[in-house]
């Protein structure tokens, strides 16, 4: 059964998905006090999506390739996934701050400006999130895609896929209703806190693959 | 505008002899912890380093009480205990190691020291999988993981966050640096900031939880470049050394600097975090006389830790993020704000709900700094001596 399979690996190797989309996922259910279920909704149906668009690629580059050229030498994907969801994340952050952190504490400054120019929506932003983390190339992704080559069909392929998400989502399951319980101006500051960081440290994860990359490639 | 008068019965400077009274049981108790159980009168470094410490700090107390003030006397002896140990550490490091930076060899033998800001990491796997995700020592051994847990524990029950005001070896760092100015620079930070330790708390449990790796300690924390950090091997140790270097300048020494806070603490520490929960069932806490203030808001340009706004002047409550350091108090003109006995009522007996905090609060760091004072008397002696830096 290939669902209960992919189920019980996604549970096991959640802690993984804690860890790289917890922090991306944070600012998400913090930031807003209301439109939190929608918002949760579109994170987790862009995530499903973008399992869907990796397991079919996966599965068609392990038909074409073979397994190892499949997941490539290069890290560098994973590093751009991880800067573009870093600089997304602290986008939205100073796109919410003054909404967030009210009129005390000043108008957005010159960076806010320049990473908001074009206004971000929250729901666009939870489904940029979810997408990307799906992108994220992770240990978590990459031990479904062991499971996920080795199916004979892409129904296969898609249902070990449905199984692999839910077992993930389950471990996600503790932040949702942790997030969920919380609410009032402290929290959506925290929160807010949290996309910085979060933002800054994708960056910095992203960036740090990038020039380790060009390193290895240079030696 | 003239400065009001003080209102009657509201006593800034005690008597005398009423002060060295109190001060007399305190000079007992440390007389007694101080020596850590051991003969310190076997030689007359020892002996010297010992009277010294007691001296300092039997001394600090008896000013708190004589003249009223908190925040100014417990600073001397929390600036010196986050310096000494920082010197007595690297001294003593270089001693067991050769160096400060600390290889994978170290790690693997789990020889690595354990500090206090380790525990926001290690609760949670602790729970899942009763294992203990750092690679020190669970008893024996230099700072290890069991003294350091049962003392931190017993201060967030005795003081709350005011651990990190009376109890923290590194929080005197940026309480110095945000001394030494006479005037901010920058004046109004942003009061959100002060949620900055709650964020990274969030961040770095559920990452160490997740990876099961102390991931405070391996890449941000400040306090590793005046402590030890992992020997620049590779690309990965030389950007960590890199971070933790310009970490320590940017939280530790310029922003303070800059805002007359303690910005490490307040903006950035996960344990301090984890402190302002235990806030919540602590036995003392700062309240306000909302009758008597006159909202001048002195005590909130005071706050290091901007846990006071004019919210909390309302409500008559500090900030969940209070450290309990005394500061408002000092400056208030009015004596409206005061440490509180939970179950009391407010600012009814200002002195006595005061000097039961103090005995609680001062003990504690008294005894918690007084090994390292004395050992870093010693070595100070031994380097005067010509006998150079040895622990």
């Amino acid at each position: 059964m290939p669902v209960v399979n992919t189920y019980l690996l996604g549970l096991s190797v959640g802690g993984g998905c804690l860890a790289q989309c917890g922090p991306a996922l944070l600012p998400i259910l913090l930031c807003e006090d209301r439109r939190r279920w929608k918002l949760a909704a579109a994170f987790l149906t862009s995530r499903l999506f973008g399992y869907s668009a990796v397991a079919l690629l996966l599965f068609l580059l392990g038909r074409a390739t073979g397994l190892a050229e499949a997941f490539g030498r290069s890290s560098l994907p994973a590093g751009l996934v991880l800067l573009l969801l870093g600089a997304s994340l602290v986008r939205h952050s100073l796109n919410v701050k003054k909404r967030v952190c009210g009129k005390a504490d000043g108008p957005a400054p010159g960076a806010a400006k320049a990473f908001g120019r074009f206004r971000d929506d929250a729901l666009l932003f939870a489904c940029r999130a979810g997408f990307l983390t799906a992108l994220g190339f992770c240990a978590p992704m990459l031990a479904f895609a062991t499971e996920a080559l080795t199916r004979n069909s892409p129904v296969q392929a898609l249902l070990s896929l449905a199984g692999f998400f839910l077992g993930t989502t389950t471990v996600l399951l503790p932040l949702f209703i942790g997030g969920f319980a919380c609410k009032g101006s402290a929290v959506r500051q925290i929160g807010f806190l949290c996309g910085l960081l979060a933002g800054a440290l994708y960056l910095f994860q992203g960036s740090f693959i990038m020039i380790t990359e060009v390193f290895h490639a240079c030696s | 505008m003239p400065a009001p008068d003080p209102i009657p019965g509201i006593r800034t400077k005690d008597r005398p002899l009423r002060s060295l009274l109190l001060t007399l049981p305190l000079g007992l108790i440390l007389a007694l912890l101080l020596s850590g159980g051991a003969n310190v009168f076997s030689d007359p470094a020892r002996r010297f380093a010992y009277a010294s410490v007691w001296v300092l700090d039997v001394s600090l107390f008896f000013l708190m009480l004589y003249k009223g003030r908190t925040d100014r006397y417990r600073a001397v002896l929390f600036i010196l205990f986050a310096a000494a140990l920082s010197f007595t550490f690297i001294v003593h490091m270089s001693e067991m190691r050769g160096r400060m930076g600390f290889t994978n060899s170290d790690i693997l033998q789990c020889k690595i020291p354990f500090c206090h800001i380790v525990t926001t990491m290690i609760l949670i796997p602790m729970a899942l999988s009763r294992s203990i995700i750092f690679p020190g020592s669970i008893e024996g051994g230099f700072a290890n993981i069991s003294s350091m847990l049962v003392i931190v524990g017993g201060g967030l029950l005795l003081l709350g966050r005011g651990f990190c005001s009376w109890g923290c070896f590194y929080g005197g760092w940026d309480d110095g640096f945000s001394r030494l100015r006479k005037r901010a620079v920058w004046k109004k930070p942003p009061g959100y900031l002060r949620w900055g330790g709650f964020a990274v708390l969030l961040l770095v449990a559920l990452s160490s939880a997740a990876t099961l790796v102390p991931t405070y300690c391996d890449w941000v924390c400040p306090f590793k470049a005046v402590t030890e950090y992992q020997a620049v091997t590779d690309f990965g140790s030389l950007a960590r050394f890199l971070i933790f270097i310009s970490l320590f300048l940017g939280l530790v020494v310029v922003l303070p600097l800059l805002t007359k806070k303690r910005t490490q603490c307040a903006w950035f520490c996960p344990m301090g975090a984890l402190c302002s929960l235990s806030n919540a069932v602590s036995l003392h806490d700062i309240r306000i006389d909302t009758e008597r203030c006159l909202s001048c808001g002195k005590c909130i340009k005071a706050c290091p830790v901007g846990a006071l706004d004019a919210e909390s002047l309302k409500s008559g409550k500090a900030g969940i993020n209070c450290t309990k350091c005394g500061k408002c108090a000092d400056v208030c003109p009015r004596g409206a704000i005061g440490y509180h006995l939970r179950f009391s009522a407010v600012l009814k007996h200002p002195t006595t709900q005061r000097t039961l905090f103090l005995y609680a609060a001062f003990t504690f760091l008294a005894v918690f700094s007084g090994g390292t004072l004395q050992q870093m008397v010693l070595m100070l002696l031994s380097l005067a001596t010509g006998g150079g830096l040895s622990s």
